[in-house]
Formats: C-alpha cells, sequence, structure tokens
C-alpha cells in the first residue's frame, strides 16, 4: 500500500503545527491510515466474494451487491484521509515555498533598500516577520480542516449508519422478486463503523480545540501588542512602522509554528 | 507498486517549480497516485472475475469483458500519471545538467558573469515555460479521452452480441457505483490539475512580458 507518501507529507506538516495540531497527526496517522491501510484490508477484501444471495440467477449478486453497498466504508474512508489532509498539506507546500524564496532573496539582495523590513528581521528574526501572513493561513487550513470533518462525519452517519446488517433483502432486475442476501463479517465491519466514527470526532474535538486556542492566542497577542506598540512609538527608532511591528509582535512567543522551526 | 521511484523525481521537480507549480505536485502525488497505487486496486482487482454474463459459453464472457472494457480505469490513470509527470522529470534532469556544467565551468573561470547568469536563467525559465505548456497539453488530452472512453457513468448491466455468445447476453458489471464515484473522483483532481497548470502558465508568461517591458 502506497500510503507513505501521504504519511511523509504530514510529517512534513507536523514541523509546521501546533502542539494540538501534532496530536490531531498522530491520531491520523495511528488510527485512520494505519486502519485503513493494514488493518482494515483483511476485513473488507472478501466483501463481495463472501455477499452471497440466494439466487441462481445470473447478475443478481452484483446487482444487489452494488446496491447493498454504493462505497465500500474501506474507500470512504480512504477519501477521508485524503480530503482531511488536503488543507494541510497545502500549507505545508505554501509555507516551504515562502520560506525558500524569501531566504533566496534574502542571499540576493545586494543593498538593503527595504530599511523598516531588515529593521524587523534584526529586532525580531527573519521567520516572524513573515509570520502574521502565515497564522492567518495556518488557521484557515484548520477551518477547512475542520469542516471537511464534520462533513465527513455526517456523511458517514447518511449513508451507513452505525450498524451493518446481516440479512439484506433485494428486489430489481435480474433478481426474481426478493432476494436474501447474506453479508460478510457483519459485526466485525460494525465495530469499525464505531471505531472510525469515534476516532473522527476525537480529531473533530482536537481541530475545534485548535482553532479555539489559535483565536484566544490571538487575542492575548493582540492585547499584548496594544501595550508594546505604546513603548515603541516613544522608541529611537521611528523607521520602523507601528503596524510593521504589530504583524511581527503577534507571532513573538514561538508558540505558534514558525515556518522552517525546528519541531 | 513501486510508484516511490517516480514519487522521488516528482519531489526533485518540486524544488525548480513555481508555488502553483508545487501544488500541482501536490494534488498528484497525494491524490492521484495515492488513489491509483492504493485505494483502487482493491476496487478493481475483481473486475474480470465478478463480470458475470448469462451464458454457459465458454469465451463469452472473456470476449464481453473485452469489449466492455478495453482500458481498465486504473491502467488508465495510471498511464495519465506517467505522461503528465514526464515533463517535469525531464525538466529536472536537463536542469541538473546544466547546473553542473555551470559549477564546473564556474570552478575553473574562478569569476561569475552577471550576463552569463541573465543568459542562463532566460534559457531555463523558456525550458520550464514549455515543460508546463507540455503539461498543460497532455493534462487536456488525457481528460478528454476519459470523458470519451469512459464518460462519467458505470452501468450496471452491460448488453453483450459478439461471437461465441448467442444472441443479446446480459452481463453484469462489478461495483458499478464505486467505479462511478472514482470516475467522477478522478475527473474533478483532473480538472483541478488543468486549471493549476493554465494559472501556472498564464502567470509565467505574465512574468515574462512584465521583465521585458521593464528592460
Amino acid at each position: 500500500m502506497s500510503w507513505h507518501f501521504v504519511e511523509r507529507w504530514l510529517q512534513k506538516v507536523n514541523q509546521h503545527s501546533t502542539l494540538i495540531g501534532k496530536f490531531w497527526i498522530t491520531f491520523l496517522i495511528v488510527f485512520r491510515i494505519v486502519v485503513v491501510s493494514s488493518v482494515g484490508d483483511r476485513v473488507y477484501s472478501d466483501e463481495q466474494s463472501e455477499f452471497k444471495c440466494n439466487s441462481m440467477q445470473v447478475g443478481c449478486p452484483n446487482l444487489c451487491f452494488n446496491k447493498f453497498s454504493p462505497i465500500s466504508h474501506i474507500r470512504f474512508w480512504s477519501f477521508q484521509i485524503i480530503m482531511v489532509t488536503t488543507p494541510s498539506i497545502v500549507f505545508m507546500v505554501y509555507s516551504a515555498h515562502q520560506l525558500y524564496s524569501s531566504k533566496r532573496k534574502m542571499r540576493k539582495r545586494k543593498e538593503k533598500s527595504n530599511f523598516g523590513f531588515y529593521k524587523l528581521v534584526e529586532m525580531f528574526g527573519e521567520e516572524k516577520a513573515a509570520f502574521s501572513q502565515h497564522y492567518v493561513l495556518y488557521t484557515s487550513s484548520v477551518l477547512m480542516r475542520t469542516l471537511v470533518e464534520i462533513l465527513f462525519i455526517v456523511l458517514q452517519y447518511r449513508l451507513f449508519g452505525f450498524r451493518v446488517s446481516e440479512l439484506y433483502k433485494c428486489t430489481g432486475d435480474p433478481c426474481p422478486n426478493i432476494v436474501d442476501c447474506f453479508v460478510s463479517r457483519p459485526m466485525e465491519k460494525t465495530i469499525f463503523l464505531w471505531f472510525m466514527f469515534v476516532i473522527a470526532v476525537i480529531c473533530l474535538a482536537l481541530n475545534v480545540g485548535e482553532m479555539y486556542y489559535l483565536l484566544w492566542q490571538f487575542g492575548v497577542r493582540r492585547s499584548r501588542l496594544e501595550r508594546k506598540r505604546k513603548r515603541y512609538r516613544r522608541s529611537t527608532i521611528s523607521e520602523v512602522r507601528g503596524a510593521n511591528l504589530a504583524d511581527a509582535e503577534i507571532l513573538d512567543g514561538g508558540v505558534f509554528p514558525v515556518p522552517g522551526a525546528p519541531p | 507498486m513501486s510508484w516511490h521511484f517516480l514519487e522521488r523525481w516528482v519531489e526533485k521537480a518540486n524544488q525548480h517549480s513555481t508555488l502553483v507549480g508545487k501544488f500541482w505536485i501536490t494534488f498528484l502525488i497525494v491524490c492521484r497516485m495515492v488513489i491509483v497505487a492504493s485505494v483502487g486496486d482493491r476496487v478493481y482487482n475483481d473486475e474480470q472475475s465478478e463480470f458475470k454474463c448469462n451464458t454457459l459459453q465458454p469465451g463469452c464472457t472473456n470476449v464481453c469483458f473485452n469489449r466492455f472494457s478495453p482500458i481498465s480505469h486504473l491502467r488508465f490513470w495510471s498511464f495519465q500519471i506517467l505522461f503528465v509527470a514526464t515533463p517535469s522529470v525531464m525538466f529536472v534532469v536537463y536542469s541538473a545538467h546544466k547546473s553542473k556544467l555551470k559549477k564546473t565551468s564556474s570552478k575553473k573561470a574562478r569569476i561569475s558573469n552577471d550576463e552569463d547568469d541573465d543568459k542562463t536563467f532566460a534559457q531555463h525559465f523558456r525550458w520550464y515555460l514549455a515543460n508546463v505548456f507540455v503539461r498543460l497539453c497532455i493534462e487536456v488530452g488525457f481528460l478528454v479521452l476519459q470523458v470519451l472512453l469512459f464518460g462519467f457513468h458505470v452501468p450496471e448491466l452491460y448488453k453483450c452480441e459478439r461471437r461465441p455468445c448467442p444472441n443479446t447476453v446480459d452481463c453484469f458489471i462489478s461495483r458499478p457505483m464505486e467505479k462511478t464515484i472514482f470516475l467522477w473522483f478522478m475527473f474533478l483532481y483532473s480538472c483541478i490539475c488543468v486549471a493549476l497548470n493554465l494559472v501556472e502558465f498564464v502567470y509565467l508568461v505574465y512574468a515574462y512580458i512584465k521583465k521585458q517591458a521593464q528592460k
């Protein structure tokens, strides 16, 4: 199975995440990717071959299986993992690109044409000078992730419910009248349904927690910034505008994910 | 599956790409390679064994399956990934070669020439633009081909009239709804990739024109 592609990218995302974000990634990898790629494979590998219908009519089991299971649980969870990780991976790609191109620009610049920017960098460090933009994008990625999680939880409930029945009564051409079809491993699949539902809810809670934490930190930093801004207005470094300082200050503290910072 | 060979080359292409190009590579690897290499494998591995025709005539099922599915969706998407990644891989090879040559010649010359740097950058830029253009054409080509070959729906029933089948035979496809979902999913991702390539191409052309105008 080739989920290692996603795993490697997620490990890069790990470097750009808050602590709660790192817990979310851990839950995702350990409980969801491992279950979908390894554990669940054996449970669902015979779902069609062991789906037996009480009819000799050719094509009837195919039709009934298609009606009973328009999409397999495993495929649904695979799509869920891919969609849920996409916002974070997109943010990581953007973040890495910004860091790479800003480092390149710093190396190539022969004259310090933007005195304010360089003063900012001297005072707060290269990474923090670009942080405010990063913060907004990171928060957006967490918000997108949360919405996708909610969507898939609702979709799972609507498509599959909480129980896989042992018997499915099937009607439709070419099956004659009503045909009884028997599902393979219904109890095991019910346990999987519950397990993945609970993990999805936990991941959603982590995302909501992270959103709340980011917004709360934003509020705390804003008030701290106001105090510092008043101090800096009296400062001799008058070239650096208060607005520029504000952006960098919001990120002070190293609590937030800093682009390129070690994990 | 040995997709990691291609994945490594495509990741090298990541270093030579614009931001939009990097997003394209992400979508290629995360969504398409994972779907084709892992997720789709279970859906399509029983496509022939579970393709049941309502006849006992030997050979009829084989002939009908061959007629219904000249190429499996999964194989089509595998070829799509290979063809679409090829221009980027070619560019990486060219770029690495040029970079090596430049290092060797600058060591010998011991001076860096600004004019030479500009010329190299211009050449690099033209080849990168060509790479994006070829990629865009290939993406559009495969998108159109997917629509023409497979459409947007996999039916449950296929009526087959080929020798040695007697008259018209009903054949039933395995997991048609799941395959329809996959068709739509891959179609949408191809559209996103076409859009990303188009945006990148337009952005590069605009940047080039702007730079020429400044000169």
